[in-house]
């Protein structure tokens, strides 16, 4: 990829590929854990990137520019919700008698339907702490919040998994 | 909970990420850039036309501010040194007065500004006078008359007072509310 062809002609963009490349995927994961939608995770996924590249030259020389990635994308993620009234935890209808314990362990998409059960902000904990293997003190950098409202929200989510976990099997 | 983690992993292995997304990502950068620039252009469009409405008023708000003082003890002068068909008319009161009552116009009567003024110059035949009236710096009334010459053939100055209809209402005018420009019809 060619970055000077998007009008980088100073150099300014050095590293920017590689940061591309390191995180984009790991990042596009996430927001499909947290919206359950490939098509919206890649928008957010770009849009988020577009945003780094436009600020590479002070994010670059940061102590974590992948932190500052997910920075950006969660927000994009939070604001999108908020726009689209889905910041309130959802319900999902209860359908789920007649299916069979065994097959739900199978189901790869169950997993995000619990996931989509909870409030935007604890998913997003969620996926930071269970999946990104982030700690407490990284994901209240990453969501600019105090590591006691991480614990408290990963608790609360975490009872939340467990009780519908353990009434689903 | 030991197993989220897997579970999660599975979730996040069904979806594969669109190939070549730092293309298309840099393509939303160019178009997030160009957007941009159309917006900043608009905006500075829109400050220049700001600008310019501004000027267009204050400019002449301030200009006719500054040939008539208030401020100045003198009665307003008014020269044009570059026009020698131009005279010097000096306003001498402004006040308030309405015109007969005309029920086709308005009930009460025409509120109308008298204005009294002198002219200066060489008067020898007809004059075309420009007359304006401000209010609190803001124009009210304008009125454009000719003047016949002076009855007892050319003088250096002549007196003459001229009505002139206003918007909203009369008020107690002074001198300096008034700006008259008059030239010889040569």
């Amino acid at each position: 990829m060619n970055l000077a062809a998007v009008g980088d002609t100073s150099g300014a963009s050095d590293g920017f590929e590689a940061f591309f490349n390191r995180h984009h995927g790991e990042v596009a994961r996430a927001l499909f854990l947290l919206t359950r939608d490939a098509a919206e995770a890649e928008d957010l996924t770009q849009e988020a990137m577009a945003r780094i590249y436009e600020r590479w030259s002070r994010v670059r020389t940061m102590d974590s520019p992948g932190g500052y990635l997910y920075r950006t994308a969660l927000n994009l993620h939070r604001k999108r919700a908020r726009r689209l009234g889905l910041t309130g935890t959802i319900r999902l209808p209860g359908a789920r008698e007649s299916a069979d314990p065994a097959q739900i362990v199978e189901d790869r998409s169950e997993i995000l339907r619990l996931l989509a059960s909870l409030s935007v902000p604890q998913r997003q904990v969620v996926v930071l702490v269970e999946w990104l293997g982030m700690d407490v003190a990284e994901v209240a950098s990453v969501l600019g919040i105090k590591p006691v409202s991480v614990r408290t929200r990963l608790h609360r989510a975490r009872e939340t998994l467990r009780i519908a976990i353990g009434d689903n099997s | 909970m030991t197993d989220l983690k897997e579970q999660l992993d599975q979730a996040a292995a069904t979806f594969a990420p669109r190939e070549n997304s730092l293309a298309q990502t840099m393509d939303l950068v160019e178009k997030r850039r160009r957007r941009r620039r159309r917006r900043l252009w608009g905006r500075s469009g829109s400050a220049l036309a700001v600008i310019l409405a501004l000027s267009a008023i204050a400019v002449p708000v301030l200009h006719g501010q500054r040939s008539t003082p208030r401020s100045s003890g003198s009665l307003p002068t008014t020269t044009f040194a570059t026009s020698p068909a131009r005279l010097t008319a000096t306003v001498t009161a402004v006040t308030a007065t309405l015109a007969p009552y005309n029920p086709e116009i308005a009930s009460a009567g025409i509120p109308e500004e008298r204005v009294d003024f002198s002219v200066r110059g060489s008067l020898g035949g007809p004059l075309t006078c420009t007359i304006e009236v401000r209010h609190s710096g803001i124009l009210v009334g304008t009125s454009l008359v000719g003047i016949g010459p002076p009855l007892n053939g050319p003088r250096s100055s002549q007196k003459e007072s001229v009505a002139v209809s206003i918007t909203g209402k009369t008020f107690a005018g002074r001198p300096s509310d008034a700006h008259v420009d008059c030239h010889n019809q040569t």
